[in-house]
């Protein structure tokens, strides 16, 4: 779909009227989503109010600030990568990690591959946590970071996995319930495990990622071992039948 | 007859000289994608006829199944150092395609007797075989002589073995067996067919050689209690690189374990049906969120989260704050 740079997309104005939304955040800067659009959803009659920074970074920062207004504070953050060498490749245990953050009250902070960038200390500081949960393994976030971490917080563990298809089952079991849900999303593509987080949440599931075809060997023992109702969020080309039905078919025993 | 499941093992297998293997064990493997990621697995020439329907043991996925007890002593029995054999390919040997060919017909074509050695174990037909159906190894061969014909129209797929064509359109042959491609019957247990194991010879044939090692570790290898050991069949075709195929033959019976299919079965006469699991999707990104959301929050929500599903950065952090909020997250862009 080609939108407006200012125009609010048309499936969005209308689930939003249909779900009986008030209040919009817009989470990011003017160049993910212009003022155009917020002006839209005002004319619309919503509430609106944008989080962002000056960076991805420091739109994480506050973004994790407004989740722990809502949410409270546990005693952990959850620092995930928001770059990667290989781009566009940053984003899948950020974007798992959501069900993580709530059984923990823990806000998600981003870190680059190396370096914890000063919009994310400060927020650190200010929460001043006891630990910080690394999501994703050396790959994504080199190991001199635990390190660096420890300069603000007295322990450091890492969820991971040997790929985003593990890390997302290594998180999931973080959490200690076996899901009763698991949304499925595609891991080769960013935008459709963008929303299913939040969905997971919902229901008081998780959220798992696999390729297209073949499903992923670890989601299937995944989901034999919490044999969970699952969702697949994303077509055919995304998660591809043979794969959703291989899972849904050890997720059923 | 006997059916077992083979799968490759799960790391990479040895490499191993060539050696032709002596006729003891065929392999019938399904494989389940042709060209990409998709599942559908429809003949050329019968473009509304899923050889593997999901639900179906031909799409199913065995990675997950347990080694089976006996797995060893299977192995063995059929040849632990035979190599796998692609018994298809392009071009002619000893004067005939390489393969089991197959033709199609629709509903008008009409049926004719079949005379059969092995009448008991047979379907009686009759069977809707043309005069001029293609037979394995060509008119005059002296070996298998499988013919396969699917009825376009119905999804009715008919296979002779040992197949003779009379003067009159009827036909002669060892045995005969008809599947209805649209559903999951099993065959009649202990009845034979033209792959002398109850299973059909056609929905186990693909037309990429590239797939079968993916679709053998994936949806495994179905073997027959006869045959030539580790032999894949397949059906002839142009577009098959012989060379391509021959590389098949670096593995061996070692790469193989024997897995525990019974859960895959429903009962003794119908292979396992599995539902799908539900989907939340739209055309593009943003509509596959609004429908999530839809799915998610059936109660309707006060807030919203609206974040760029074209460029990751800013909405990598937005989730937390959605699922704080009993929240969707809405998609915008690009």
């Amino acid at each position: 779909m080609l939108t407006g740079r200012d125009d609010l997309p048309a499936p969005t104005a209308a689930v939003l009227t249909e779900l009986g939304v008030a209040d919009v955040v817009v989470a990011g800067g003017p160049a993910a989503v212009s003022d155009g659009v917020l002006a839209d959803l005002r004319q619309r009659g919503f509430s609106v109010e944008r989080i962002a920074g000056a960076d991805r970074y420091e739109t994480a920062a506050r973004l994790a600030v407004a989740f722990v207004d809502v949410q409270g504070f546990g005693d952990r953050i959850l620092v995930a990568a928001g770059e990667h060498a290989v781009a566009d490749q940053q984003w899948p245990d950020a974007l798992v990690g959501t069900p993580a953050a709530m059984a923990w009250s823990a806000p998600l902070l981003l870190v680059t591959p190396t370096t914890i960038p000063p919009a994310t200390v400060a927020v650190i500081r200010d929460l001043a946590p006891q630990r910080a949960v690394v999501l994703g393994g050396p790959s994504t976030i080199d190991e001199s970071l635990d390190a660096a971490l420890r300069a603000h917080v007295t322990t450091v563990d890492r969820i991971a996995g040997s790929d985003r298809y593990a890390t997302a089952v290594a998180i999931a079991d973080a959490i200690g319930t076996p899901p009763g849900v698991v949304v499925l999303a595609t891991g080769q593509r960013f935008p459709d495990a963008l929303a299913a987080g939040p969905a997971a949440v919902a229901w008081g599931g998780v959220v798992l990622l696999t390729p297209s075809y073949p499903s992923a060997p670890v989601a299937i023992g995944a989901m034999e071992a919490w044999r969970p109702a699952v969702h697949v969020v994303g077509g055919p080309a995304s998660v591809s039948d043979v794969a959703a039905t291989s899972l849904a078919f050890a997720a059923s025993g | 007859m006997v059916q077992g499941w083979v799968r490759p093992q799960p790391h990479p297998p040895a490499v191993r000289g060539l050696t032709r293997a002596a006729a003891a064990w065929l392999v019938a493997v399904f494989v389940a994608v042709t060209a990409g990621p998709v599942a559908a697995s429809a003949p050329p020439g019968a473009p509304g006829c899923d050889l593997a329907p999901l639900g179906s043991y031909w799409s199913a996925d065995v990675r997950a199944l347990p080694v089976h007890l006996e797995s060893d002593a299977f192995l063995t029995t059929i040849g632990r150092d035979r190599d796998v054999h692609p018994d298809f390919g392009s071009g002619l040997w000893e004067g005939g395609p390489i393969g089991i060919p197959y033709t199609t017909v629709d509903a008008d074509q009409s049926d004719v007797a079949v005379t059969f050695v092995y009448a008991d174990e047979s379907d009686p037909g009759p069977y809707p075989i043309p005069t001029d159906a293609p037979i394995e190894g060509g008119p005059d061969a002296d070996g298998d002589r499988h013919v396969l014909v699917i009825n376009r129209d119905t999804c009715v797929l008919s296979e002779l073995y040992a197949a003779y064509p009379r003067s009159d359109g009827r036909w002669d042959a060892g045995s005969g067996a008809v599947f209805d491609l649209k559903g999951h019957d099993l065959r009649p247990a202990g009845w034979t067919s033209a792959d002398a194991a109850g299973l059909p010879i056609l929905t186990g044939l693909g037309p990429q050689a590239r797939v079968v090692a993916t679709a053998l570790k994936t949806h495994g290898g179905i073997v027959a209690d006869n045959g030539s050991a580790w032999y894949l069949s397949g059906v002839p075709d142009e577009q098959w690189d012989n060379d391509d195929l021959r590389t098949l033959r670096t593995l061996d019976g070692n790469v193989f374990e024997v897995v525990d299919a019974s859960s895959l079965r429903a009962d003794n006469d119908r292979s396992a049906t599995i539902t799908l699991p539900a989907r939340s999707f739209g055309d593009d990104r943003i509509t596959t969120a609004a429908e999530l959301a839809r799915a998610a929050f059936p109660e309707g929500s006060g807030t919203a989260v609206l974040a760029n599903a074209f460029v990751a950065a800013d909405a990598l952090a937005a989730g937390p704050l959605a699922a704080a909020h009993t929240a969707p997250l809405l998609a915008h862009g690009p």
